[in-house]
């Protein structure tokens, strides 16, 4: 609720800073009747920061990961690239390693589109690919059989999902910006593995069981404008 | 003192990200067995010993000799079972193989198999037929015998 709440907060500036300017450092006015209006004004770049963060919290999972957009009108294009995986600890019963690459393409609309300072509140969908590679090392359970200990390993492993995805990118100074996503990742399908063990953690999506996941990414980006951005000023 | 409620909702909501494993059990090693007769009817089935193939001495083998259902652990090293049952009229032979597959319900957690593909391999008994393939605690039967 307070969420929510300081969402609708900082629309409720975005809309009033935009009834009281013509044009902007970033931004000018067209009407509906403009041609120009999907030209890529454009390409934001940005580093994950919650990843190496949650890290230090959980030193099981790291996650690593780039993004970029480009806009087409209150459209963007979105390709996010990263590293990830799952470490056990010493501590732990059974020794399981995933490591991995991940993609994310997909498109967000931008819901405060007549924002001059081109901050964006996005609703976005994206489709995953990862690729991985895991090993595990275990005792089974014996129930009267010679006990035994497991050194097992995969390589080739992939899954590919869906995601739903809602959040922000403010613009902090100039060309930086920040903003998070939450993401919700589901309709994971076409997973392969080698078939010697059941995939625990793929990277970028979490843990392969679940039918769907969490996820947040706190970015840190740099857009690189070549023109202003024409955007439909509201009256 | 809003700012206070907000990160204690925010650390609330991040201690329910830090998932702890129960580490109970979610597989089952145990196949279960069960006799019928020719009309599908529970009929025990007598006999004087049960011989396990490459089973330690103390296996869990069960002491009454006259069942309508039995229970084995099958062994996570393996993908066949063999079971000799001596009855009064001779020896009858049940071989059954499957797929043991390692599961991680969680690093914190042992490691688990995940037994499935049960399949008769031999019988001498007038019919062996699979219920369930599929090794699991919520199964009554998985291979049923036509005594």
């Amino acid at each position: 609720m307070v969420f929510w709440g300081l969402v609708l907060g900082l629309c409720q500036q975005v809309v009033g800073q935009v009834e009281n300017l013509q044009e902007t450092k970033f931004a000018y006015k067209i009407d509906t009747t403009a041609d120009h209006k999907w030209a890529p004004t454009g390409i934001r770049v940005g580093m994950d920061i919650a990843g190496p963060i949650y890290n230090l919290w959980e030193p099981r999972i790291f996650n690593y990961e780039a993004m970029a957009d480009i806009d087409f009108s209150k459209f963007f294009g979105v390709a996010e690239i990263g590293t990830g995986g799952y470490q056990a600890q010493s501590s732990d019963l059974t020794n399981y390693q995933s490591s991995g690459v991940f993609m994310r393409i997909g498109a967000d609309v931008n819901m405060i589109a007549r924002d001059p300072h081109l901050n964006v509140f996005f609703f976005g969908l994206r489709y995953a690919t990862s690729t991985y590679r895991e090993s595990v090392q275990g005792a089974t359970p014996a129930n009267g059989w010679p006990a035994d200990v497991k050194s097992l390993e995969q390589s080739g492993s992939r899954a590919n999902w869906a995601e739903m995805n809602i959040g922000m990118r403010v613009r902090l100074k100039g060309p930086f910006f920040a903003g998070y996503a939450i993401r919700l990742k589901l309709l994971k399908h076409n997973t392969y593995n080698e078939g010697r063990f059941d995939s625990f953690f793929i990277p970028g999506y979490g843990v392969a069981a679940n039918t769907t996941n969490w996820g947040v990414s706190y970015y840190i980006q740099y857009r690189v404008a070549w023109k202003k951005k024409p955007i439909f000023w509201r009256e | 003192m809003n700012n206070k409620i907000i990160m204690a909702l925010v650390l609330l909501s991040s201690w329910a990200c830090n998932d702890q494993p129960s580490c109970l059990p979610e597989q089952s090693d145990i196949v279960k067995l069960s006799f019928v007769d020719a009309d599908g009817k529970t009929q025990n089935l007598t006999y004087t010993k049960l011989v396990v193939k490459d089973a330690p001495a103390d296996f869990p083998v069960p002491q009454d000799t006259s069942l309508s259902a039995l229970n084995i652990p099958l062994n996570p090293n393996a993908t066949e079972i063999d079971l000799t049952f001596y009855l009064a009229t001779g020896t009858n032979h049940l071989a059954l193989t499957y797929r043991a597959t390692p599961v991680v319900l969680h690093p914190k957690c042992s490691l688990e198999l995940r037994y499935d593909y049960l399949a008769v391999k031999e019988s001498d008994f007038s019919k062996a037929t699979i219920i369930d393939a599929v090794i699991s605690t919520e199964t009554s039967t998985n291979v049923q015998i036509t005594l």
